[in-house]
């Protein structure tokens, strides 16, 4: 049988509990304060950061190898994120004690327990109000990268997600420290002084003792801020997700022991102590939990699909013993570039460190170390390298099995980009702030009363605006990482060959024309035969292992210049579109798109020709070409601009000349590759406003 | 010198010679140009076993080299690497003058060729006709352009087919 005061608890609304939350928030000083202050700090963080990608892309420019080494989510989100979390470090839990530090400093509190709710559905509110809090407290971060966006910057939606639940995590982490901090102080000032304990105590932690060996080693690892690294580096943790929503979920349960008054501190403290128990419980229980995904698009943190499929099927244990010191760079090295990824592949393995109580410094004269055995079964071996190249054929040979064949797959090409990032430092340094004066503003005009929020159950203006600018924000930027892939001219080098795509055959340059940035193919100068300069590493970095076949493909048949998207991998529904302009060409004056782009080097493509005024889908297959549909009468003068359009919806083909549907084929199968721009002969054309749009 | 070299004025004659005996039961015709023999001559040269390497010259700019054989009219005569060769009409003022030239030419070179390539209306397009040969080994495409001078020419190409 349901007691009144839980019947009428369960009758109760949680909204307007929640909008009087987000009152108590938004009508105190210290979130603005941190808006304010986040928009410098995200923004000059964004701007070094653009900046200094910058020069490395164009350093970058001429060569596939150094751009593939070119990350946004090492270059720009990481770096730009990185100052978000220093603002949620630091100035976040007073926004978070606000939700409870105020009630208990004015005594509304008590009031505040005699009301139908439970006191954990009253500390669960508070760490909505709080969540709230800390999205409004990332539209700063979040601009950034719709900047990065509209500016032609590449983002993974798997690399910026998983980014972003770290930095989540990491602010509800601080907001729970924050209320149970707010729970078991009188003042607000306590609290913010015990929370940045916490906080700063995790820097600390950081700086002092991470990669010492022994139990400092361990002890390392409570700091907060390792939270965020994993995320950092791309990787989703399914451990560490349910670690800190068991972290969270701990100083919740103990904000609503400390919470209300009238209990004894005998009880909270044994009812505190059933807390920690069961947090120490289900957090071994947490660490058990082994999957993991590496979401970044390079797999810096997997080995090779062959290999890691390969180690994934070794059933029996690995044990490995380092003999390196827990701050050694070898040892670094060795368990970021092997025993990390060991670890996440294989079902059975556990390391030892030899020498945990051993420093770098007291390492000298002891032989043995820098060793590191492996033991597979009854088999062992020892090895000093820390590279997987070596290692890797060592456990498949203890394991008596032979390395895998290379399974095709394609490598990270890189994305590098040069941007002119002023208008960033005029959007944080001057309109953001603007706007969230404004809302600041409103937010004062309006009456506050903690007594009110059970007649109010709409929320107030100030929070309506901000609200405003929060799914302004997340509108504009959603639709940004669907938004169609433009190859913009405008940061090219006239007359170097252009970065957003990559010539394979032919003579491919940036020319200015009247001040305008376009691509050129001129066929006079190119010999037939004779693909682009630097083709091993485009085609490396084309189709990473598979290069081989591409490259041997390409220079067996180099007879038409083409170049190809990086930034896109594999197009298979959508629009593809291009503006040409033919200049001239004695042979021929062809402008085509070019698609299906497989790692063999067959390909299709649908082209214009400014002699012949047709439009003619072609397809080529080891190096031979054939016509699939050929379209007559299509006007297409010479030194006009035209617009080419392809449309694809699976095996269905569709060409456009002018705007007009010329050419429609149903291919025997979809389609499915790379794409790119394609001509032949000694044409000498122009193009511009090259844009791929794909679509579901 | 190579066997290959020291036959080669002998395949030129002979090839001549054969074009010149075709042409003959249509040299009365009004319609015939004044550049058909050459024209045949290097149509033979496209069907023979060689190709066009006995009368490729020297190399040009990119991808072009000399011709030993020009068409009489006709100017700019190359080959485009090995397998194409091209020649450019005169320059005409207008377009108009173009097309006319180009409707021209293309009735020349039928009745030049007549017999032995035929035209293939499925890749016509205004200013851009094709031939093909009986064995569909080669194609002449015949199309207008406009140079950079403004002039509008007509262009003959006639090239291997297979690779």
């Amino acid at each position: 049988m349901l007691s009144p005061e839980t019947s009428l608890a369960r009758g109760a609304p949680v909204w307007p509990l929640f909008a009087k939350e987000l009152r108590e928030i938004v009508s105190g000083r210290a979130l603005w304060t941190l808006l304010l202050l986040s928009c410098p700090l995200v923004g000059y963080s964004f701007f070094q950061a653009t900046s200094l990608y910058g020069e490395a892309s164009a350093a970058a420019a001429n060569s596939p190898v150094l751009a593939t080494g070119l990350s946004p989510l090492d270059g720009i989100l990481v770096p730009t994120f990185g100052s978000f979390y220093v603002a949620v470090t630091l100035l976040f839990p007073f926004v978070a004690i606000r939700a409870l530090g105020e009630e208990k400093q004015s005594g509304a509190l008590r009031l505040l327990v005699q009301l139908p709710y439970r006191t954990v559905t009253l500390v669960w509110v508070k760490l909505a109000a709080v969540f709230f809090a800390w999205l409004l407290c990332a539209i700063p971060v979040l601009s950034s990268v719709l900047i990065w966006s509209m500016a032609g910057g590449h983002l993974s939606p798997a690399e910026i997600a998983t980014l972003f639940l770290g930095h989540l995590l990491y602010g509800l982490l601080i907001g729970a420290v924050a209320l149970f901090a707010a729970s078991i102080t009188e003042s607000s000032a306590t609290a913010a002084i015990v929370t940045l304990a916490f906080t700063i105590g995790s820097w600390v932690l950081d700086f002092t003792i991470a990669g010492r060996p022994g139990w400092l080693e361990w002890f390392a690892h409570l700091s907060l801020t390792q939270v965020i690294r994993t995320f950092e580096q791309g990787l989703l943790s399914a451990s560490l997700v349910a670690g800190v929503v068991v972290a969270v979920c701990a100083f919740l349960a103990l904000a609503t022991v400390w919470l209300p008054p009238g209990i004894t501190v005998r009880q909270k403290l044994m009812r505190s102590a059933v807390c920690v128990g069961a947090t120490a419980v289900a957090l071994v229980l947490v660490t058990q939990i082994k999957a993991s995904i590496d979401v970044t698009e390079d797999r810096r943190n997997s080995f090779a699909l062959a290999d890691a499929r390969q180690l994934a099927s070794l059933a029996e244990p690995l044990a490995i013993t380092v003999h390196l010191a827990a701050e050694d760079p070898r040892y670094i090295d060795l368990h970021r570039n092997v025993l990390a990824k060991l670890e996440r592949v294989m079902p059975h393995v556990s390391i030892r460190l030899a020498t945990a109580r051993q420093s770098f410094a007291s390492s000298a004269g002891d032989e043995t170390y820098g060793e590191i055995e492996y033991r597979y079964g009854a088999r062992s071996d020892l090895s000093r390298s820390t590279s997987p190249r070596e290692i890797l054929p060592l456990i498949y040979g203890l394991a008596g099995v032979p390395p895998p064949a290379p399974i095709p797959s394609a490598e990270f090409p890189g994305y590098p980009l040069v941007t002119d990032s002023v208008f960033s430092l005029v959007w944080f340094l001057a309109v953001l702030p603007i706007l969230i004066v404004l809302a600041w503003w409103r937010s004062r005009r309006l009456p506050s009363n903690n007594q009110m929020f059970l007649k109010e159950v709409v929320m107030n203006s100030s929070t309506k605006t901000l609200l405003i600018i929060a799914v302004s924000v997340i509108a504009v930027l959603l639709p940004a990482f669907a938004a169609p892939i433009k190859v913009d001219l405008a940061n090219e080098t006239a007359g170097a060959e252009p970065k957003g795509l990559l010539p394979v055959v032919g003579v491919w340059r940036i020319e200015n024309d009247g001040g305008k940035k376009l691509l050129a193919v001129d066929g006079r100068q190119w010999k037939e035969g004779q693909s682009s300069a630097g083709i091993a590493d485009k085609a490396r970095a084309l189709y990473g292992e598979r290069y081989a076949e591409f490259l041997d493909r390409v220079q067996t048949y180099a007879y038409y210049p083409y170049v190809v998207a990086k930034d896109v991998e594999d197009f298979k529904n959508g629009e593809i579109t291009v503006r040409f302009e033919c200049l001239s060409g004695r042979i021929d004056q062809g402008a085509g798109i070019l698609f299906n782009l497989k790692p063999n080097g067959d390909y299709l493509t649908v082209r214009a020709n400014c002699l012949e005024n047709n439009l003619v889908l072609w397809k080529f297959e080891k190096g031979r070409r054939s016509s699939v549909e050929w379209v007559r009468n299509t006007p297409t003068a010479t030194r006009q601009w035209h617009d080419l359009r392809v449309r694809i919806a699976g095996s269905k083909v569709e060409g456009y000349l002018d705007g007009k549907l010329y050419l429609q084929h149903a291919l025997p199968a979809p389609v499915s590759g790379k794409i790119g721009l394609w001509s032949k002969a000694d044409s000498y054309m122009h193009f511009d406003d090259f844009t791929a749009a794909a679509s579901e | 010198m190579s066997a290959r070299l020291r036959r080669t004025p002998g395949r030129v004659c002979a090839l001549t010679t054969a074009a010149l005996i075709n042409i003959a039961p249509i040299a009365h015709a009004a319609e015939v140009p004044s550049y058909c023999a050459e024209l045949r001559q290097v149509a033979a040269f496209a069907l023979a076993k060689d190709k066009f390497a006995s009368v490729i010259g020297a190399a040009r700019e990119g991808n072009f080299r000399d011709s030993k054989v020009t068409l009489p009219g006709w100017g700019d005569c190359s080959f485009y690497g090995t397998r194409t060769y091209t020649c450019d009409s005169q320059g005409f003022k207008t377009a108009d003058e173009g097309t006319a030239a180009h409707g021209k030419v293309f009735d020349e070179v039928k009745s030049c060729l007549r017999g032995s390539w035929t035209e293939v209306e499925s890749r016509a397009s205004p200013g851009y006709v094709v031939l093909h040969d009986e064995r569909d080994s080669a194609s002449i495409t015949i199309n207008t352009d406009l140079t950079e001078k403004g002039e509008h020419i007509v262009r003959l190409i006639l090239f291997l087919r297979s690779r």
